[in-house]
């Protein structure tokens, strides 16, 4: 079954603006003021504040008292409503945040669609999905792969598995066939310009 | 092939992916993705590169052994025990 989700988009311009890191716990200030590359920071910032202002909008919890804990596999959990899924995703320019505020069966991806130097990732790819990449004709099987990998990312999130589960098993088109998740568990939003964004989320 | 090897290949495929940082300035027991500002694409093109370069198949299995540039070097020479660089 589709769960309700709500998913914003915040773009990252240089370094974070002061108001953000205000929204920040003690804790992420402290984690943000250490991280040594400035645009690695800038999206850490951007994120935890973006995910604090949904969280507190959708839950209903004044966004300044929620813990954002971090799960054993880097991902985000809210500490006063662990069975809500959150998820996050950026670019070099922007950040997408998700949270389900019932299902934990819940990722987002995203990548940049003039993005280059991307990887031969039809080894990545089922049988099926490399069928279909070879069947697509340029220009839209730059976009068809873009989809395929940030579809299989998201779905990888929603599974809470890391890049662990090999990724060629996790089909997302011309359906998902993994595991416990449905044939539709994966959309791709238009939600951001010359943005790929993949949300995988079920329940 | 020995560490020194290793470790001066994995830093020239580390320039071509992410020119714009200097790949020997960075911490070498920190993550490198978020050292280098990598994300997983940018990771499975090191990958790539390095197996091209060095002839050898790196599994998916096997990244979460490359975090690190010296979980990285170590795990490549492991791998090309015996091989000269």
């Amino acid at each position: 079954m589709i769960a309700a989700v709500a998913v914003r988009t915040c773009a990252i311009a240089g370094a974070a603006p002061t108001e953000l890191w205000r929204a920040l716990s003690d804790s992420e200030r402290a984690r943000a003021a250490a991280m040594r590359n400035g645009a690695v920071q800038a999206r850490f910032v951007v994120g935890r504040a973006a995910l604090r202002a949904l969280a507190g909008e959708i839950l209903g919890i004044d966004a300044h008292r929620l813990t954002v804990a971090t799960s054993p596999l880097g991902r985000p959990v809210l500490a006063e409503v662990p069975s809500a899924g959150v998820s996050v995703s950026a670019t070099s320019d922007l950040v997408v945040v998700a949270i389900a505020p019932e299902t934990r069966w819940l990722g987002v991806d995203t990548e940049r669609t003039d993005r280059t130097a991307v990887p031969p990732l039809e080894r990545w790819c089922s049988a099926r999905e490399r069928q279909l990449i070879a069947r697509t004709p340029d220009p839209r099987r730059a976009v068809l792969i873009l989809r395929l990998w940030t579809g299989k990312e998201a779905l990888s999130k929603a599974f809470g598995t890391g890049i662990v589960t090999p990724l060629v098993d996790l089909e997302v088109l011309p359906a998902v066939t993994s595991g416990r998740a449905p044939p539709d568990a994966v959309r791709w939003l238009d939600l951001a310009p010359g943005h790929q964004i993949a949300l995988a989320v079920w329940s | 092939m020995n560490d020194a090897e290793a470790r001066q290949i994995l830093l020239e495929t580390l320039a071509t992916v992410a020119p714009e940082i200097d790949p020997t300035t960075v911490d070498p027991t920190a993550e490198i993705r978020d050292e280098m500002d990598l994300d997983s694409m940018d990771l499975l093109n090191v990958v790539s590169r390095l197996e091209q370069r060095l002839g050898i198949t790196i599994p998916e299995r096997d990244t979460p052994d490359l975090v690190s540039i010296d979980d990285t070097v170590a795990y490549l020479v492991r791998r090309l025990e015996g091989v000269s660089g």
